[in-house]
């Protein structure tokens, strides 16, 4: 059996593999360590290294699944002096006084941030997404609560984001049309019985289903970005009806699982990750990552600070977050096909090539090579969506941690053993 | 494949044979082992069946253990009982020590995979449930210990402060209420509870009671809620993460278990199911492998048996055959198998040397017959060529007989005839002797009155009998008496006169007789039986035995006593062996002998009786005309003869000296009749009637042509008659037949 690797390992559980750098160099006892709790989208042993050459410091990384991350960061703010996850945490760390909050002041290029996660929009004609858009949850209000208010304290650094959607097997599925015929709907579709999953994650897969099922037609929300009681009771109803006459065949953890669900064609269309997509493609699996027509998934990474980080280590803290933003970091996930929120100073740091297809949507003029150096993008090729701006123009629904949240737990196992 | 049959070929039969049993036996050994091999593979797979039945109960004792194992982790996480938790760490040691057991088992690829991936999430669940401890007593200490704690503190403060101003009541109600909601809220987990916790801390937060605002009391009871808010919302996250953990991520991780181990449990069903398939199908395989090598053994059978009969049974046949044909005189035959170096080969030989030897005996055999035809036609030749100069001597005695001669001349002539005419018998004898012998002589069928021939012969022989003085009679006996009869009437008075010669021969007194009685056979035949008795010398059964032997007499002696050839009993029964019957002997020795034979002869109607007594009454021809005749014949005396019997008889006669001289003659001159001798120098007389009878424009085509011969083989005659020739003399010429000839050609004129 090949050892599962965790890279983004959404929900991987409670404790996951603990991955303390081996550190390359020898540093003086008096350096200034900075830990680093996260999981693996983020915390990368090329960054790691990367980041301690630039700038000096002794960077401890511990990556595990996002649930464990969460957890510990909440139960156990002195564990850690930075944690990176996405908008989801916040609310829950914020409540939990692990986290506190960071000074624009101190960010270079605070400035450079785009619209996005100050004001929720792209560009001012962009769809709005519903849900936490970041923009909601990064202001610290004057009551130290959190919010939309702009301020010079802010819950978290915006750095990494992308859109979700579902991806499935052109093999056994025929490929729609952006934006035109791909539809969320299709993960409701009756011929694909047995043959869909979605993630595990009420925080993220309720959008999936909720999504499918206002697609379908069966029902609609008021704001599905919070949804009421009645509105969860009724969605939850819709699945399990549907997961009664075996419509759905497993609800993955983590994105090699996701794959593997591919991969052994356990299913023909789900929820995905974009890693998770790539991983199918690279097993031979012709999976097409959709556009829908009713818009994108949205998430947004936050790097938080620990309540309880101060002195060299809270400085050393203000230093990574602001090498995060320096360029480097952005253009080396964007060859990931990850987003970084000030990307014009990645912009150099990348090829012609390379920006004309990630930030883009341009075709890809020749082979492009990901950041273990293969060639993850063949010339001729176009991203999927489009353009970043077009991407995140289409925003249907934000991952979100909804008021009924705590009700819709309770829901998801209810949906989960039915 | 031709080397191998070499090979064979060259052994023993017994080899071949137990060869042939060799290869039957291996085929029977080969199928069982086969189906030794299919019971092997059977018999593995009924193994693997129960492997696989054991491993699909344990798969479902695991899942009903997973089951077992959520329902106990649910147990905790309403009550937090240590006890329930290490009875969840046993089940889940047991579960992950059944799954051991049962990867250890399995053997196809997928259901690997699955039992890992099971593995794995079984291994995961593990984890989370040390998590799951932790997370419970965070939760639990923040909803069960301090929110309740702080609540008690606030009320406590509360109260104090409600002692000095009753203002406190709303603040206490709401107080209540706030705590009541929390509780309500961590059970029902409704956000409108927990938005009105918020709420009601808010409300007690900012409602200002002036009076008290600086007091202790009042500040603690602040601080208090403080805490009490700052809890709340950290209990809010707490059992958030918690219910994450139960809810979510290990209801996810029991969830996928329980759909591995229905995806295995199916897999390893559908194993079975495939399993069983496949040992219906190695059995039906193996039935049909089984008819199959049957199927396959029959033709090798067939071939065997095909051995065995191409190679011993139709090699026997062939050379059994080949000894028939040899028998059978066909000497051209190849035997078969005379190269093969088996029994059959040594056989083989052995009918070739005899074909060898079959060969020899019949080039030897042909050789005799050759020399005794060789011999026989000298004979006949030497008694043709003695006889055309007899018939020159009779011809010429019979001519000096016409001339004046005296008594004693005359009787000298008479001596010299008769002397000839026993010369001419002994070479008529010899003659007829060959012909019999070698089956040349053919029996004419002609009608004939038997009662005439009876009294011809009684005349023949009445002077004789009168100058021995002995009782002499021919009589026909029955009282049923055919009047013609069908048959060769000469041959069968040449027997009777032999019979009737003999008798008188050796009959020294007494009498000879002939006694002919005749019975009739169905409407047309009539069976006659012929007995000629004497009262002469009679033979023993020794002489009996050797009478009909060709020259030989009863005694050597007789010869001289009696003359004559002692061809005459040989002859005769020849002759009566052609008309299908037998001369019978019954003799007494001094006493007599009786000579007796019998034969069928179909009877001719009475008309055929008139036209003999018709013939009867003109025997003599005699002609005033003169008629122009053409003798051809290359012998002189004979011509002379001949050109003197035909003057006498009116006819003016040329001669012709062969042939062709004939044919010429015959092309100048039209001849009224023409006498043709056979065998001429230059050409034959055959030869030259064809070329006047075949030409219709031949002057003498229409020309009765008489063949003149001393060839009187009956395939002769018929060449004669072939050629166109209407008439047929003997020669030595005899004066009747010249006369009938003539009376026929010339006084019947409608005949010719």
């Amino acid at each position: 059996m090949k050892r599962r690797e965790f890279i983004e390992g959404s929900l991987k559980g409670m404790s996951g593999i603990l991955a303390y750098s081996k550190a390359p160099y020898i540093f003086s006892k008096t350096q200034t360590k900075l830990r680093v709790l996260g999981t693996h989208v983020t915390l990368q042993e090329e960054l790691k290294k990367r980041a301690m050459k630039d700038l000096g410091i002794d960077l401890i990384f511990e990556a595990k699944g996002s649930a464990a991350v969460l957890q510990k960061a909440a139960a156990s703010p002195e564990s850690f002096d930075l944690y990176e996850q996405w908008s989801g945490s916040i609310n829950i760390l914020w409540h939990a006084k692990a986290i506190q909050a960071i000074d624009t002041e101190r960010l270079k290029y605070w400035k450079e941030v785009n619209p996005l996660s100050k004001t929720g929009k792209i560009t001012p004609e962009a769809k709005m997404g519903l849900g936490d858009s970041p923009n909601k949850i990064i202001y610290v209000q004057k009551d130290g609560s959190i919010g939309a208010q702009a301020s010079d304290k802010i819950s978290f650094l915006p750095y990494v984001h992308n859109v979700d959607s579902f991806g499935y097997n052109t093999d056994l599925i025929p490929k729609g049309k952006e934006y035109d015929s791909e539809s969320w709907s299709w993960l409701l579709d009756e011929k694909y019985k047995g043959k869909v999953a979605l993630v595990n994650a009420p925080t993220i897969g309720i959008f999936d289903a909720a999504l499918a099922v206002q697609a379908k037609g069966l029902m609609n929300f008021k704001d599905m970005g919070n949804m009421s009681v009645k509105e969860i009771d009724q969605l939850f109803s819709i699945l399990m009806e549907y997961k009664r006459k075996g419509h759905f065949a497993g609800f993955w953890t983590s994105v090699p699982q996701s794959a593997e669900f591919m991969v052994q064609k356990r299913v023909w269309i789900q929820s995905m990750f974009s890693p998770g997509v790539s991983m199918s493609r690279g097993q031979g699996i012709p999976v097409t990552y959709a556009s829908p027509k009713e818009g994108y998934r949205a998430w947004h990474g936050v790097m938080c600070m620990s309540s309880q980080i101060k002195d060299k280590a809270k400085d050393a803290a203000y230093e990574y977050m602001n090498w995060w933003l320096s360029g480097y970091p952005g253009a080396f996930i964007a060859r990931q096909g990850y987003y970084i929120s000030n990307p014009e100073r990645s912009r150099s740091l990348m090829t012609k090539e390379e920006w004309d297809y990630w930030y883009e949507g341009k075709p890809a003029r020749n082979d492009l090579k990901g950041t273990d150096g293969k060639v993850s993008v063949k010339a001729g090729e176009i991203r999927d969506g489009g353009s970043y701006v077009k991407r995140f123009s289409n925003i249907a629904v934000w991952n979100t941690v909804m008021d009924n949240y705590d009700y819709s737990l309770d829901k998801w196992y209810e949906f989960l053993n039915s | 494949m031709g080397r191998a049959f070499r090979i064979i070929n060259s052994l023993s039969i017994g080899t071949k044979i137990f060869l042939g049993f060799f290869v039957i036996f291996l085929i029977l050994i080969a199928q069982y082992i086969f189906v030794l091999k299919t019971f092997d593979k059977v018999d593995t797979y009924f193994g693997l069946q129960r492997g696989l039945s054991e491993n699909a109960t344990s798969i479902m004792a695991i899942n009903k253990d997973i089951l077992d194992i959520q329902r106990l982790a649910l147990s905790f996480s309403t009550t937090g009982s240590q006890r329930i938790m290490n009875k969840l760490y046993l089940k889940y040691e047991q579960t992950l020590k059944a799954i051991t057991e049962v990867k250890a088992n399995l053997d196809d690829e997928e259901s690997i995979s699955l039992i890992f991936d099971m593995e794995e999430v079984i291994k995961r669940y593990g984890e989370n449930l040390r998590s799951l401890e932790k997370r419970y007593e965070y939760r639990s200490r923040l909803i069960d210990q301090l929110l309740p704690q702080f609540f008690g503190q606030g009320k406590d403060a509360i109260n104090r402060l409600q002692k000095k101003n009753h203002r406190y009541d709303s603040i206490k109600q709401r107080w209540l209420q706030t705590h009541m909601n929390a509780i309500l809220f961590f059970q029902s987990r409704r956000f409108s509870l927990k938005r009105e916790v918020s709420k009601n801390l808010a409300a007690i937060k900012e409602t200002r009671i002036s009076s008290s605002e600086n007091s202790i009391n009042y500040r603690a009871f602040q601080r208090i809620l403080k805490e009490y808010s700052e809890t709340f919302d950290q209990a809010v996250q707490a059992n958030r993460i918690y219910l994450t953990l139960v809810n979510v991520v290990m209801a996810g991780e029991a969830i996928e278990f329980t759909t591995l181990a229905d995806k295995l449990r199916s897999r390893t069903l559908e194993r079975l199911e495939s399993l069983s398939q496949r040992n219906t199908k190695e059995i039906d395989h193996s039935k049909r492998n089984v008819a199959l090598i049957i199927i396959l053994t029959l033709p090798i059978l067939f071939f065997v048996i095909l051995f065995y009969i191409r190679n011993i049974s139709s090699a026997l046949k062939a050379i059994s055959e080949g000894f028939n044909d040899i028998i059978g005189g066909n000497l051209e035959v190849q035997i078969p198998g005379l190269k093969r170096r088996d029994e059959i080969g040594i056989l083989a030989q052995a009918a070739d040397r005899f074909k060898e030897v079959t060969i020899d005996y019949q080039n030897a055999k042909l050789e005799a017959e050759r020399m005794a035809r060789s011999k026989s036609e000298f004979l006949a030749n030497m008694s043709h060529e003695i006889r055309t100069p007899m018939n020159g001597i009779m011809g010429m005695v019979d001519l000096l007989k016409d001339t004046p001669i005296n008594q004693e001349q005359l009787e000298m002539l008479q001596t010299i005839s008769s002397c000839g005419e026993n010369l001419s018998t002994i070479l008529n004898d010899i003659l007829d002797l060959s012909k019999s012998e070698f089956g040349k002589m053919k029996l004419e069928m002609a009608p004939f009155n038997l009662n005439q021939m009876i009294n011809e012969l009684e005349s023949l022989f009445t002077n004789v009998a009168k100058e021995k003085e002995l009782d002499f009679s021919c009589e026909y006996t029955s009282a049923f008496s055919p009047a013609m009869i069908v048959g060769d009437v000469t041959r069968l008075k040449q027997v009777l006169i032999n019979l009737l010669s003999n008798g008188l021969k050796f009959t020294q007194s007494g009498h000879v007789k002939l006694k002919v009685s005749g019975e009739k056979v169905g409407s047309s035949q009539v069976r006659l039986e012929f007995e000629v008795e004497d009262t002469g010398v009679g033979l023993n059964s020794e002489e009996i035995s050797r009478i009909f032997q060709a020259f030989s007499q009863a005694d050597a002696s007789i010869t001289r006593e009696y003359g004559g050839t002692g061809l005459g009993l040989s002859i005769s029964q020849n002759i009566v062996e052609l008309m299908g019957s037998e001369i019978k002997v019954e003799s007494v020795k001094g006493y007599g002998t009786i000579f007796r034979f019998m034969a069928v002869f179909p009877m001719k109607e009475i008309e055929m009786v008139k036209l003999e007594e018709k013939d009867k009454g003109q025997e003599e021809y005699s002609s005033e005309d003169i008629h122009k005749a053409l003798l051809v014949e290359d012998n002189e005396i004979n011509i002379k003869v001949a050109v003197s019997k035909l003057k006498k008889l009116k006819l003016d006669v040329d001669v012709a000296r062969n042939g062709k001289e004939a044919v010429d003659m015959a092309s100048q001159e039209l001849y009224e009749i023409i006498f043709m001798d056979m065998q001429m120098p230059v050409m034959d007389g055959i030869t030259a009637t064809k070329v006047i009878k075949e030409n219709p424009d031949h002057l003498n085509h229409q020309t009765p042509i008489v063949a003149m011969t001393a060839n009187v083989m009956s395939e002769d005659r018929e060449k004669c008659l072939e050629a166109g020739m209407k008439y047929f003399i003997p020669k030595p010429i005899n004066k009747k037949d010249l006369h009938k000839v003539l009376k026929s050609v010339f006084e019947s004129p409608s005949d010719s």
